[in-house]
């Protein structure tokens, strides 16, 4: 963590819309959660990354109170997520990744009840609004839903409640580009009026435009986190270059890595502090040719979730 | 041996006519085979004890010839012939007969629901899951999922008639005459099997798939019952239903076999109706078509509503077979009190008792049926936590406790509007035959006071919903029901029949003011144990 990072934390701690701590969670001997720590401030959105299985789903049910924590700290708006479970979610929204309605139920039924159960009244132009824009057709019997129509009940449900903190967990799973857009609008909607967003995806491009944060788990331990700024800059820039003199010296340098030559034509990755030192020797080596790429967010992603060491 | 001929099958997919629409059955078959082991090794086990334990249980009850006419004479009333067999006269008191007549309609139930639940388990449930998607998008024939189903049905029944033969004629019993019997068994179980694929085929709910099956099989114990009292032989009424048809294969009294040719035909002609449905519908999809739209649906308010709504089916449907069981028992008792004209024994309990104690059983009776919508209607939270329905709701501003509670307060809700209704039908049934219209209210009225021992059944379901054991629900209903219908037959202990609820609400004989309240109590405390279970474990 930087020290303005560290900061700012401090500065905010109390009122972190959530804030957990060294979180655990086993299964029977499976450790589901081991250790985990993740926080998310009011107006932000955070996405929350990792590989199938790393723990997402377990840390946001433990956020909503369904699993109790076998050790560590969990607050939610201030309070406890499982003893307070029922005050705290009037000032929640949910979303979950796989969305399963009463079959029996019409769209309008299921979204009206949902929005009802969080107790602070359910804004009708809102929920119509949001209905028109994902274009569903509420007066259908929920069985007759598509997977992406499931989807947009649970989305037009959350979003038409005036929550401080949405809670959602691949949300966008099933819906088709254009709506995946309209889902965009509505998270940027509701971070500018400064509620909290923590959002569980696998759609790198909607992290990217949606997310100041990310945090991402592996082996329910959060393994990196930062804002996407802070996280491009820990990883390394690739230098491919041709010099005139022989670049094979370069393997020796400490701080090059992963040198690989070819037909006199160099690679290899530096960090991003150490870029002026290489500028400088490549200069004495005498440049022909040379690309520097920047690391792109699908390389820190699959770096990440294999586990690689940086 | 020919190996020449099967050497070239080597694939583990390959099917040997490719394209049939058998392909796959046999792989479907071990598919379920291996998901159902423990469930069909208990069912079937069950079973096959209770044909060695019955018999010995009756002969230690009923050693000497009088006592043995007496339960006879009993069993030749109204309400002895609807829960038991038709009598063919003869030698009434020889065990095997007995058997034949008195434990013959359990089993043939038992074994009935045990073959519906599988069917629609292995077809319909697939489909509406999404599980048969799956299966259906591998080398699988269209309709091998149904022809799978049926083949695991027969081959339990198979077994189960094997394994009841022995047991029974191990106790000392003919074995041709047992054999008779247990085939007649599976045979009607193999009947409601086939109605169970064709419920399966005609709608798109597997809930609605069994309820339609287990209705059909209700109606048919009702036909033969009424059939049968209005001739203790059977009538032409009786005929109408299967059960009958095994019941009069008449084993240990006169034994005859073109009975049973009639099930077979039956059973076939109904999986062949089921192929032919099958064939005119599309995947998910069912022979009666589902209602799409409802612009105007009313919404639901709260978490109370919504276990109203959700419930609303099944209540309907209880309440209108509760209401004609009711009907049915009432009108019966004008014919008992004609029976006690002619039969000392009933004579003597009737005037004991009064008709008030016919009006308790019929009561009780109804009651423990009620039980099983109870422990139904409750477990569906369970249900709905397993689909993950509950999660969607225990992340709105709701508590376990509301959840849980207001999930017991809705199934009471429901049990009163069951018990009201049917006994307003058995005080119909009662009050027009007898010409006594005042018995209308006091049965109504009789029927609400099992409200409490309800209340009771509903605690048990919540606990077993909060320990996750559906089976603990369905345990309290299968010990009422026994403990009130076979409590005697099965020389069970005087302690353990008292702690039934059910039998120990005696309304209209007398009125257990203690007891109810004792009942109310105990409710309340298992319901609050429940909700503590249940708050502080994992909810997912």
């Amino acid at each position: 963590m930087t020290a303005a990072s560290l900061q700012r934390a401090n500065t905010t701690r109390s009122q972190l819309a959530v804030e957990i701590r060294g979180l655990s969670k086993s299964f029977g001997r499976t450790k589901a959660l081991d250790g985990l720590d993740l926080t998310v401030a009011p107006g932000d959105i955070t996405g929350f990354l990792g590989p199938n299985g790393a723990g997402k789903s377990t840390t946001i049910r433990v956020l909503l109170g369904l699993l109790r924590a076998d050790s560590g700290t969990v607050r939610l708006l201030g309070g406890d997520p499982w003893r307070d479970a029922v005050a705290l979610h009037r000032r929640i929204a949910y979303v979950p990744g796989d969305v399963t309605l009463w079959p029996n139920l019409t769209g309008l039924q299921a979204i009206d009840f949902l929005a009802r159960l969080r107790g602070n009244g359910v804004d009708t132009r809102r929920r119509d609004q949001l209905i028109e824009r994902f274009e569903l057709d509420p007066h259908k019997k929920a069985r007759t839903y598509s997977k992406g129509n499931r989807q947009k009940v649970a989305i037009v449900a959350a979003f038409s409640t005036n929550a401080e903190l949405y809670i959602l967990d691949e949300p966008t799973s099933g819906l088709d580009p254009l709506m995946e857009k309209a889902f965009q609008i509505c998270v940027q909607e509701v971070a500018d009026r400064g509620a909290a967003v923590l959002l569980s995806s696998h759609i790198l491009a909607e992290v990217e435009k949606l997310c100041d944060n990310v945090t991402i788990i592996r082996a329910g331990r959060a393994v990196k986190s930062g804002t996407l700024e802070e996280l491009r800059h820990l990883m390394r820039t690739t230098i491919a270059v041709r010099t005139r003199d022989d670049a094979v010296a370069l393997q020796q340098v400490p701080y090059v890595h992963d040198f690989t030559s070819q037909d006199g034509y160099a690679r290899f990755s530096v960090d991003r502090n150490d870029l002026d030192f290489t500028m400088e020797h490549l200069t004495e080596l005498g440049i022909d040719e040379l690309t520097v790429t920047p690391a792109s967010l699908e390389d820190l992603f699959l770096r990440e979730y294999q586990g690689a060491d940086r | 041996m020919t190996t020449a001929t099967v050497a070239p099958h080597t694939g583990r997919h390959e099917a040997a006519h490719p394209g049939s629409p058998f392909t796959g059955v046999g792989s479907l078959l071990r598919l379920a085979l291996r998901r159902d082991r423990v469930r069909l090794s208990v069912w079937i086990a069950a079973l096959t004890l209770m044909m060695v334990y019955a018999p010995n249980a009756i002969k230690l009850a009923y050693p000497e010839e009088p006592q043995r006419l007496a339960r006879v004479n009993l069993l030749k009333t109204p309400a002895g012939m609807i829960l038991g067999g038709p009598m063919f006269g003869g030698n009434e008191t020889d065990l095997g007969a007995m058997m034949a007549n008195e434990l013959m309609l359990t089993v043939i139930i038992a074994a009935s629901i045990l073959s519906i639940l599988t069917v629609i388990r292995h077809t319909r449930a697939e489909e509406e899951s999404g599980a048969a998607e799956l299966v259906l998008s591998s080398v699988v024939g269209r309709y091998a999922r149904t022809y799978a189903a049926l083949i695991l049905v027969g081959g339990v029944n198979a077994v189960l008639a094997v394994t009841m033969t022995l047991a029974m004629s191990a106790t000392g019993f003919g074995i041709v005459d047992t054999a008779a019997m247990c085939l007649g068994i599976t045979g009607v179980a193999m009947v409601f099997g086939a109605v169970a694929a064709v419920t399966a085929q005609l709608w798109r709910q597997a809930r609605t798939a069994t309820g339609a099956a287990m209705a059909t099989l209700a109606l048919a114990a009702l036909v033969r019952g009424i059939g049968d009292v209005i001739n203790n032989s059977g009538s032409a009424l009786s005929w109408f239903s299967p059960i009958a048809w095994a019941q009069q294969m008449r084993s240990f009294v006169d034994l005859r076999w073109w009975p049973f040719a009639l099930l077979v035909a039956l059973a076939v002609g109904l999986m062949g109706l089921a192929a032919v449905l099958e064939s005119r519908r599309q995947y998910d999809d069912g022979n009666i078509p589902s209602s799409g739209e409802r612009p105007n649906a009313r919404p639901i308010t709260g978490v109370f509503g919504l276990h109203l709504t959700l419930q609303r089916g099944q209540t309907i449907g209880w309440t209108v077979g509760l209401f004609l069981g009711g009907l049915a028992f009432g009108s019966m008792t004008k014919s008992l009190l004609d029976a006690a004209k002619e039969n000392p024994l009933l004579a003597r309990v009737l005037t004991a008792q009064g008709t008030d104690g016919v009006y308790t059983t019929m009561t009780q009776f109804l009651a423990a049926a009620a039980s099983a919508y109870v422990v139904g209607a409750v477990l569906r939270v369970y249900s709905d936590e397993e689909s993950g329905l509950g999660e969607a709701v225990l992340a709105g501003a709701v508590s376990r406790w509301r959840w849980l509670l207001t999930a017991v307060a809705a199934t009471l809700v429901g049990s009163v509007v069951l018990m009201f209704f049917a006994g307003l039908g058995n005080g119909l049934g009662a009050g027009i035959t007898l010409g006594e219209p005042e018995t209308i209210v006091r049965l109504t009225l009789a029927g609400l006071a099992y409200v409490p021992a309800m209340a009771v059944i509903a605690g048990f379901a919540a606990l077993a919903v909060a320990l996750r054991h559906a089976w603990i629900g369905w345990l309290a209903v299968t010990f009422v029901v026994v403990s009130l219908y076979l409590g005697a037959l099965l020389r069970l202990p005087r302690w353990l029949i008292d702690l039934s609820p059910v039998g120990r609400t005696t309304v209209p004989t007398d009125f257990p003011a203690v007891a109810l309240t004792v009942m109310v109590a105990v409710a309340a405390a298992l319901t609050l144990c429940a909700g503590w279970i249940y708050r502080s474990r994992d909810a997912v």
